[in-house]
């Protein structure tokens, strides 16, 4: 129990008194969870600190009263016996740790309350398994998450198992994900039975939680609410007290309006490496004039990094323009600004008139407009450092302003803010919105971006997930985002391996090969370096003997004869090894490759492009080649010799040495630069290429629109501008990388170039032996070319990198979430699909879908074209993956079925089918693999193929040509049906399946298809109304949403579904057919 | 710094690096033939590899290698010309750090902090040595993070951080980079503090340690042969 | 008075605020490798508002005499010249603030000018140690080498040099910090 008695408090040298409390009296039972709540600067985190002994004991200040916790005096006991009975979790995630590893910042409590090594034990056991941090421990803290930091400050707390639990705003610096976890964190807390007291701004996750909310005001207990009560509380009511909402799904936002304007910040294949991986990865984003753009997506998703590679203070590859001219970072740096998250780093001067002069032209008077439109014009002389943290910001912004900043980004300008600071920030950028063309805010503040933001740009893993503008359906989306809980995943421990590293990994039993390659060349090198030290031999017998006999030259001579023969073997079975390891690595590549293309939504499939996808499939894989097989194992030994070479001949004689090898820095220079200019230029190099391909592949596909409809012109622009555009950088590159070229290919070789001349001098002077001399020289001679070839692979180390990444970008893209679980064979296949939401990138097409589909009995989906029909389709057969909501099959979510036992329960007909340049019969086959052509035979008879497969030149055995073109579209369908019918699953989709199918055969067919449905789980989709004459259930579909379901009867009396099949051109006849029945019971 | 590695074949004891630190300070002193000297950097580098920095051993064996051949052309080369005469300076200077350089990785690579504390506390280090020392390490990250954020504030602000700018108005450049990093870091310190004394951090109470560092066979084994190489050298060289 | 446990993690905290700096202004200033021979002047002249506001912050007896034994910890490797040097400046300096216990504005910053002679400590280590490597030296290869190695790595000049260069940067840095500390923490009321 908690007791505080007319606790006043103030702190020294505050003369204001905003943070001070007074006369507060305030008992809090054991177990209970209370949350304090109030406006920035109204005391309640100094009432925390009250709880938790920081006040008196660690900050200085003035204090009145007593507090008690069961019935001990806390101001007069220290803080480390206080410590053993409170717990406490602050605001920063980064400054509220002492270790630097996890697990002893776990125990960092228990070690300070001297627990023995056997309970320390225990307890970092039971907090693993209870705040389920497992994955957690063992980390180095720099590398978590900001969430994942405040769970192991709250894991820290809990392994020292204190009674009382105090948290300060732990929610201020945390994405979605991580107020989750802090929720799950709570949950157990409370269920444990502890007393927690915690002082937040965000309230609506600890609405479920909490026992009691007291509204502190100006330093005083203002209210006390139950929980109940505090629920009641309309926004407007907790606004007025300066509060947060309580639920988020209330809070309302301005639709944008007008038109959109013209884009003022341009960008196209930005992209952004740190530690050797791709952090940043955006193809294409524009971001309109005037517009107020929040960049969403949780921590680490690259929100920041795309605005800093945007301002230009991040390196970064890629084209942006700001205004139409296209900028480098410098110049980007100069035209935008950034408000960072910790504004102290950006305030230089001792007062805020001087902070907006810096390095600025302004007027007096105009900074005097700017302070007041800001509403800080009072502290124009106070040191910006002594200002409260929103003051600290409007300084910021108006030193932007007055800098003349076009752009200004945001970093979580309202973490930690309350309702008036966030109203008064949103003030603050309508208010510039004259000055500014655009301001961009990286946020996790629902609240601030329905107040002030027209678009939302949705990020994760470095990529563009959405974007769209805050019209309407934006604003359901955005609300969606933030209300729906995120998976739960811990981030994994960082990878540090380089490039070199991770390609070498990809081996796997090519290992050996390839180091076997590598050491083979190393004596293959080093043998060619052999003949060499002979001549040096012959020459050495030639100087110092008068005579010499053919013994003398023949040693030598067979030496030099086995070198070359040495160096020919072991280099060629070197060349051969390397190119085993490569090879076999290639196609382990290939395979992985498939694998994880395969569990692909096919939505990333059709955005990465078929173009680059073949492009990364051959091109990429195959440049690896020439890497592995001859750039590492080859560039290594030439290297590794050469240099094993100079550093024998700095060992024989220093200068000469020194002098021969002067050469090679300068080469080395001109190489330098080369790669230097080169590595600036990749980037763009390989989006052009990446885009040409896309153009070309789009030319070739469309070829036969492109004839038809005379569309050359048009579609030959993009082709020729996007081969053009490829030309021209890569002679760019070329250009700017020939003379380096011909300068160190001229320079390098020239090893002799100074040491002759000097050697000769030095010989005369009599600081050398010609001895040592001529070593120097056949050594010389004998490395340039090693150390040339080597340096020639240079070019491909640095696209190691690149190329490496190209591929494991494609295979980190998420997977389609797959399980390991399966059926056991005696569920009722009910398909439910509850409250689903999905978009294709950026509009939303299911909106909250529910329906259920019972087993054995037809539904039928209807709608307007568009409505999103075939997408419940594709959704059910696992094409895609839900944004939320969840889709069950037999009760089991088909997120955690494997792919392959829900594939074997689904056959999914759909409107595109495509046929293998294969046999007609082993195009049906595909159905049942394990079909015998009886089977097959039978299948096609009864969907009605029959007929015109008999008229083919060859029958069954026709091939279906390229993609099935030579079939027409009815015939396709046609097909694809007997491949249902044989593939006999219990659950059927048909959508759209009888479309193309011409009228005369209809009703065959219509026939067939009753025949395969009966008794399965049936879901059709149809604009033909007539294809669901038999449905048991309907379920309206309008927008995406589900605006009606029910049988026949209760379907008919819904006017959408009237209108609906008024407009289809057989409802007429169809009503006289089917529905004669219907209108027969109604009458009854 | 002091974060450890997980792939350590055998870990010795903080105390006996330490050791061997003090030892490679005074072996460059004592030992200035080649070979012993490098036998010593081999001794280094199988410790280092045993510690689980396997390419960093083989790099740093390689790279002695390396400093002891040219050492050797430096100094056949005779004494006469001024140029050899640096170039053997210069060699002799890294020659001297080598080692030294070689233990120090040692130490700051292989050695993670909770064994380090640990071990202080075995060495009756004060609590006025050891909380300072751990927050020092702690902190040099968080520093350098914020002078990131720093050094972009004032890309923003067209404040460069170059030589050339510190050259024509230093003073200046010293106020705007020390502004900006002493409010941060004050603020980080006040919150860090605060939280670690909530958590019951006090200098004068007894702390138990999770992690205990202990001198095992191997660090005996270690500590003979370094020390027997030590004695050895000054028999040798006295 | 006794140093408490909040003035420890002050001290551990501004020791590395300290190294930091030094290793941001050795690499700003490591591109000419010739102006590293003045670097207890540049980093004297950087470094003072640090020293300043951390003896301010604490005001007892040790601070700076920790900060002293911590960088020697981190930038000396343990060498036990060095770290003498460091630490025979830190109590220098310690002395200094007793002197004006602790109160006074001058004091503070003449303590500054003793302490910033830790920036030299690598030097002095070189110049010391350099003696007793030359004498093994000179066992080994023999006296010629040794004196003109003697004479070429460090003339006598080089001891003046340094030493000049740690007081003036210790006057320059201490004037500088304390104009810095009131303009801007004084004025912000952090000290």
């Amino acid at each position: 129990m908690i007791k505080i008695e007319d606790v006043s408090f103030n702190y020294t040298g505050d003369k204001t008194g905003s943070n001070g409390i007074k006369n507060i009296n305030l008992t809090i039972n054991k177990g209970e969870f209370v949350v304090l709540c109030g406006k920035s600067g109204c005391g309640k985190t100094t009432l925390t600190r009250v709880i938790n002994g920081l006040i008196p004991h660690f900050y200085e200040g003035e204090m009145e009263g007593s507090v008690y916790i069961d019935d001990a005096n806390i101001t007069k006991q220290s803080l480390s016996d206080i410590s053993t009975l409170v717990g406490s979790v602050f605001q920063n995630p980064k400054s509220q740790f002492f270790h630097v590893d996890t697990t002893g910042e776990l125990l960092f409590g228990c070690e300070n309350h001297n627990m023995s090594k056997e309970l320390m034990e225990e307890r970092l056991n039971e907090t693993a398994d209870v705040l389920q941090i497992r994955p957690l421990l063992n980390r180095n803290i720099f590398e978590l998450s900001g969430g994942e930091k405040q769970q192991i400050a709250c894991g820290s707390v809990y392994a020292s198992d204190p009674e009382i639990f105090v948290m300060d705003e732990p929610t201020s610096n945390l994405d979605r994900k991580a107020i989750n976890r802090l929720h799950h964190i709570l949950e157990k807390l409370k269920s444990d039975g502890k007393t927690i007291v915690i002082s937040e701004h965000r309230l609506y996750f600890l609405i479920d939680l909490a026992d009691r909310f007291i509204y502190v005001k100006d330093g005083e207990i203002a209210g006390e609410y139950t929980a109940e009560e505090f629920r009641e509380f309309p926004n407007e009511k907790l606004f007025e007290m300066g509060l947060r909402t309580t639920d988020l799904s209330t809070v309302k936002g301005h639709p944008l309006e007008g038109k959109p304007s013209k884009p003022v910040v341009t960008m196209s294949d930005l992209s952004c490496q740190r530690n050797n991986s791709t952090i940043l990865d955006v193809d294409d984003l524009k971001l309109p004039k005037n517009s107020v753009v929040a960049f969403i997506g949780d921590n680490g998703t690259g929100k920041s990094t795309l605005a800093e590679a945007l301002c230009g203070v991040l390196g970064s590859m890629g084209t942006v323009s700001i205004d139409d001219t296209i900028m480098d970072d410098k110049q980007r740096a100069k035209a935008c600004f950034m408000v960072m998250q910790d504004v102290n780093r950006q305030l230089f001067c001792e007062s805020v008139l001087d902070e907006l002069k810096l390095n600025s032209d302004v007027s007096d008077e105009q900074e005097l407009t700017v302070l007041e439109r800001l509403g800080i014009d009072g502290l124009k002389d106070r040191h910006p450092s002594s200002l409260s943290g929103g003051q600290k910001q409007r300084v910021a912004i108006a030193s932007a302003i007055c800098s003349g900043k076009k752009i200004i980004f945001y970093d979580e300008p309202t973490s930690g803010l309350d309702y008036e600071g966030m109203e008064n920030f949103s003030k603050i950028i309508r208010n510039t919105e004259s000055e500014v063309e655009a301001s961009i805010i990286i946020t996790h503040d629902l609240e601030l971006i329905l107040n002030c933001c027209t678009h939302v740009v949705h990020m994760e893993k470095g990529r563009l997930v959405s974007v769209y503008p805050l019209d309407e359906a934006g604003i359901d989306k955005v609300r969606y985002y933030f209300t729906t809980e995120s998976e739960e995943a811990h981030t994994t421990k960082r990878g540090s391996g380089s490039a070199m590293n991770r390609i070498i990994e990809r081996m796997g039993a090519y290992k050996k090969h390839f180091y076997a390659a590598i050491i083979c060349m190393i004596l293959g090198v080093a043998a060619s370096i052999f003949p060499y030290a002979m001549l040096y031999k012959i020459t050495g017998k030639v100087l110092s003997e008068d005579v010499f006999s053919i013994r003398d030259v023949f040693l030598p001579i067979l030496g030099i004869f086995f070198g070359n023969i040495f160096y020919g073997l072991f280099y060629t079975k070197g060349l051969s090894l390397s190119h085993i390891a490569a090879f076999n690595t290639l196609q382990a590549i290939r395979i992985k490759l498939k694998d994880k293309l395969n569990k692909q939504p096919i939505g990333t499939i059709r955005q990465i492009g078929t173009g680059a996808l073949k492009k990364i499939f051959t091109d990429d894989i195959e440049d690896i080649e020439v890497i592995l097989a001859h750039a590492i194992p080859e560039g290594i030994s030439n290297l590794l010799v050469s240099l094993g070479i100079l550093v024998f001949m700095f060992s024989i004689n220093f200068q000469l040495a020194l002098v021969a090898f002067c050469a090679v820095p300068l080469g080395l220079l001109c190489m330098k630069r080369m790669y230097d200019d080169g590595v600036e230029r990749m980037g763009g190099y390989f989006a052009a290429a990446k885009r040409m391909n896309n153009a070309i592949v789009e030319y070739i596909n469309g070829m036969e629109v492109v004839k038809v409809f005379n569309y050359q012109s048009e579609s030959y622009k993009s082709y020729e501008a996007s081969v053009v555009n490829y030309k021209n950088l890569s002679l760019s590159w070329y250009r700017a990388c020939w003379p380096w070229i011909a300068l160190y290919m001229s320079l390098l070789p020239n090893m002799l170039l100074f040491a002759l001349p000097v050697g000769t001098v030095l010989i005369m002077s009599g600081v050398v032996a010609i001895n040592d001399f001529i070593l120097i020289i056949c050594m010389s001679l004998a490395i340039g070319p090693h150390l040339l070839r080597a340096l020639s692979f240079a070019s491909y180390v640095t696209q190691i990198n690149y190329k490496i990444q190209a591929l494991e970008r494609v295979l980190d893209r998420a997977e389609l979430r797959e399980g390991t679980e399966s059926f056991t064979g005696d569920e009722q296949l009910d398909v439910e699909f509850k409250n689903v939401h999905f978009s294709y990138n950026d509009n939303e097409v299911l909106k909250d879908v529910s329906f259920v589909a019972k087993a054995g009995e037809m539904t039928a989906v209807v709608g307007e074209s568009g409505s999103g029909k075939s997408t419940i389709a594709r959704l059910l057969a696992h094409q895609y993956d839900t944004d939320g909501g969840s889709i069950t099959v037999g009760g089991k979510k088909i997120t955690d079925l494997s792919l392959s036992e829900l594939n074997s329960k689904i056959s999914f007909v759909s409107q595109e089918i495509f046929l293998f340049n294969r046999s007609i019969m082993e195009n049906i086959r595909i159905g049942n693999p394990g079909a015998t052509d009886k089977m097959v035979l039978e299948a096609a008879r009864k969907a009605a193929c029959d007929e015109f497969i008999e008229k083919l030149p060859l029958g069954y055995q026709t091939k279906a040509g390229d993609a099935g073109k030579k079939l027409s579209g009815g015939e396709r369908q046609r097909i694809a049906l007997a491949r249902a019918i044989l593939k006999d699953a219990p659950i059927v989709i048909l959508d759209e399946a009888t479309s193309s199918i011409d009228l005369e055969n209809e009703d065959k067919i219509n026939k067939a298809i009753d025949e395969i449905i009966k008794g399965k789980t049936v879901i059709v989709i149809a604009h033909k109304l007539s294809a669901m004459r038999n449905a048991d259930k309907f379920v309206l579909i309008q927008n995406g949403k589900v605006v009606g379901e029910g049988n026949k009867t209760e379907i008919m009396k819904d006017a959408y579904f009237k209108q609906l099949y008024k407009l289809s051109k057989n409802a007429e006849e169809w009503m006289v057919n089917n529905f004669g029945d219907i209108k027969e019971d109604k009458a009854i | 710094m002091f974060t450890g590695n997980d792939n350590s074949i055998i870990k010795a004891d903080p105390r006996t690096k330490l050791l061997l630190l003090i030892i490679s300070m005074i072996i460059p002193l004592k030992c200035v033939t080649i070979f012993p000297s490098l036998v010593y950097a081999a001794l280094l580098c199988v410790m280092l590899f045993l510690e689980g920095e396997k390419y960093l051993s083989v790099i740093s064996f390689v790279a002695a290698m390396i400093i002891m051949c040219l050492y050797a052309g430096a100094a056949k080369g005779g004494f006469g010309s001024l140029l050899n005469m640096i170039c053997m300076s210069v060699m002799l200077l890294i020659r001297f750090f080598c080692p030294i350089t070689m233990a120090l990785m040692l130490f700051t690579k292989t050695t993670d902090m909770s064994h380090l504390i640990s071990s202080f506390q075995k060495m009756h280090l004060p609590m006025v040595f050891v909380i300072p020392f751990v927050v020092l390490i702690r902190f040099i990250p968080t520093i350098f993070d914020e002078w990131d954020g720093i050094k972009k504030a004032m890309l923003f602000r067209g404040i460069e951080f170059k030589l050339k700018s510190f050259l024509t108005k230093p003073i200046q450049i010293i106020e705007y980079t020390m502004v900006p990093l002493l409010f941060c870091s004050v603020e980080l310190m006040d919150e860090l503090a605060s939280s670690a004394m909530a958590r019951g951090l006090d200098s004068d109470r007894q702390r138990s340690s999770y992690v205990e560092a202990r001198l095992g066979a191997y660090d005996f084994l270690v500590i003979l042969v370094f020390v027997g190489f030590l004695a050895y050298m000054l028999f040798i060289y006295q | 008075m006794k140093l408490k446990t909040k003035d420890m993690i002050y001290a551990g905290a501004f020791a590395a605020l300290y190294v930091v700096a030094v290793l941001i202004i050795m690499m700003l200033v490591g591109t000419i490798p010739i102006i590293y021979i003045a670097c207890p002047l540049i980093l004297g002249v950087f470094l003072g508002a640090i020293y300043l506001l951390s003896v301010l912050k604490v005001r007892k007896f040790g601070a700076a005499l920790l900060m002293a034994v911590l960088f020697a910890c981190i930038a000396t490797g343990f060498d036990p010249i060095a770290f003498s040097v460091c630490i025979v400046s830190a109590l220098a300096a310690e002395l200094c603030m007793a002197l004006g216990k602790y109160q006074s504005k001058k004091m503070y910053v003449i303590s500054y000018v003793f302490f910033n002679f830790i920036t030299a400590a690598n030097f002095f280590k070189i110049l010391i140690a350099k003696d007793a490597y030359i004498a093994g030296v000179r066992a080994m290869v023999g006296d010629d080498f040794a004196d003109g190695m003697s004479k070429l790595v460090t003339p006598w000049w080089a001891w003046i040099m340094i030493i000049g260069f740690a007081i003036v940067g210790g006057i320059l840095g201490g004037l500088l910090g304390s104009k810095i500390v009131k303009k801007h923490f004084e004025k912000a009321g952090i000290v």
